[in-house]
């Protein structure tokens, strides 16, 4: 039986990354992980259906993130985010015939039998425990950037008016 | 309003000013001439609004021997603080070749107000209450053309192109602060009128809009605060995003038969971190399952709206207050 993380294991795992989360970037996060895992990873956009966000498989130097290109980009972060979780929490993978139709595994040139981790909601879920940790290991880290970014926004922002840019810093109204 | 009252509104209008002005101070803020202009813009209006009354106008008379000062002060105060304002907004649009017209508006007003006290000073040739109200009808009617003219569409723009939140609420209450001195400008001038025909419900007209100089003053007050004093409107402004955003969660839930996100703890309500995740959270759960009210025919517009807000809103920000607007 696979044993479930508490949240405060996952909160241990997100501290233990040692992320500077206020300049927070996709790219810049992903080029982290790849720095602390000492292995590749590609990620890819593609045109899924609108109920498959992201997709996560593993190959035997590099880990592959597919995601849904047509979705929101705020969506797209949260999925690649959680498939990332899966890979930091050390989730398993399943064959990813038991989750895609045929036509898709020949769209993305994968065997039968290849292993992987999709966030859907077409299916059930495979292994919700593991679903609902890699959520949470993604609202831990969101909870860092969005605090960041909230206090960018209400304490530290400057106008978006250019003209009135000079004069708006001029007061110091920022903290 | 009670003098009393309108005294500690004046005093907390000078307490707020010196606490902003020495954070900038401290941050080196005043070296830059922008600063320096915007600074100085502030402390005319703050001594404008200090001798806004005929008390406080008394209380500076008494040191000249009861000539008008203060009157012809306060005004000075207006007029030099709007000519500031009007040349900071200039270079928004610097083509508007008319505007070249208000360039010599302030100096002429002011050379006017100088020779009308000096002759004041030596003859004395009207009553006081009816010099006080051609005066102010005269700075009324000066401001109102920059106000008309300039302020509010200027400021609307800026307003509508602001994407800091506390820089957009100060706009907004510097468009308060315009609409309500343009009525009180109104009512100014009809007195200045009447006092010329020789009325004498001069003194009714002109406080006929006395309300409009004190929710004035609070915006006033506002466009001068540090950010971190507005943020609590702010959580108030993210309270109201996340009920919206949970009636809609409700909605599509009970469409897709999904459970939607956690019970919210009041904890997580009062703290504006927690209360920021918990707006993305909800956020997510909409863009997880919206899709499953596309093949319910009751739920096509449902959808449609969700779908045109997702497509037209790349921004995160712009994304959660369009799905605030979906109507359910």
């Amino acid at each position: 039986m696979v044993k479930t993380k508490t949240l405060d294991e996952i909160q241990g795992i997100v501290d233990a990354l040692d992320y500077d989360f206020d300049c927070f970037s996709l790219h810049h996060f992903i080029k982290h992980i790849e720095w602390l895992r000492n292995r590749k990873i590609v990620v890819v956009g593609w045109e899924f259906e609108p109920k498959l966000y992201a997709l996560w498989v593993p190959k035997s130097s590099t880990d592959y993130i597919f995601f849904n290109h047509t979705l929101h980009s705020t969506h797209q972060t949260h999925s690649i985010l959680h498939e990332l979780a899966h890979m930091l929490l050390g989730h398993a993978c399943s064959p990813l015939d038991q989750v895609l139709p045929p036509h898709m595994l020949a769209e993305l040139k994968l065997g039968s039998q290849q292993q992987g981790r999709p966030r859907t909601v077409l299916l059930n879920e495979v292994n919700p425990t593991q679903e609902e940790e890699s959520e949470m290991f993604v609202y831990l880290i969101q909870k860092k950037v969005v605090n960041a970014r909230r206090i960018h926004e209400l304490y530290r922002g400057s106008s978006t008016v250019e003209v009135f840019k000079p004069y708006a810093d001029g007061m110091g109204f920022e903290d | 309003m009670p003098v009393e009252i309108v005294w500690l509104l004046k005093a907390g209008l000078w307490v707020i000013f010196f606490i902003t002005l020495s954070r900038a101070y401290k941050k080196h803020k005043l070296s830059d001439v922008s600063a320096r202009r915007m600074w100085s813009m502030f402390l005319l209006w703050n001594i404008a609004f200090t001798l806004w009354d005929e008390s406080g106008e008394v209380l500076i008379d008494g040191f000249f021997n009861g000539l008008p000062v203060g009157l012809f002060l306060k005004s000075a105060c207006v007029v030099l603080t709007f000519h500031n304002y009007y040349l900071m907004l200039k270079p928004m649009k610097p083509y508007m070749q008319h505007y070249r017209l208000l360039d010599g508006l302030a100096p002429i007003m002011l050379a006017v107000g100088l020779i009308a006290f000096i002759v004041y000073s030596v003859f004395q040739s009207l009553p006081y209450a009816d010099l006080r109200y051609l005066v102010v009808a005269v700075r009324d009617l000066t401001m109102l053309v920059y106000v008309l003219s300039i302020f509010i569409p200027f400021t609307l723009v800026m307003w509508k192109n602001e994407h800091n939140w506390s820089l957009k609420f100060k706009q907004f209450a510097a468009l308060t602060c315009f609409t309500c001195y343009s009525l009180v400008a109104f009512s100014g001038i009809g007195a200045g009128v009447v006092t010329l025909v020789g009325d004498t419900e001069a003194e009714a007209i002109a406080s006929s809009t006395d309300p409009a100089v004190y929710v004035g003053f609070v915006a006033f007050m506002v466009t001068l605060m540090p950010y971190r004093w507005l943020s609590f409107l702010f959580h108030l402004e993210r309270l109201w995003v996340y009920c919206r955003l949970r009636h809609l969660e409700n909605a599509i839930s009970r469409v897709a038969r999904i459970a939607s996100t956690s019970t919210i703890a009041l904890t997580q309500l009062i703290n504006p971190n927690e209360l920021e995740l918990v707006v993305y959270r909800t956020l997510i759960s909409i863009l997880d399952h919206y899709h499953a009210t596309q093949s319910i025919p009751t739920c096509v517009h449902l959808y449609e709206q969700i779908q045109a807000v997702v497509n037209q809103n790349r921004d995160y920000t712009d994304l959660v207050k369009g799905l605030t607007r979906v109507k359910i």
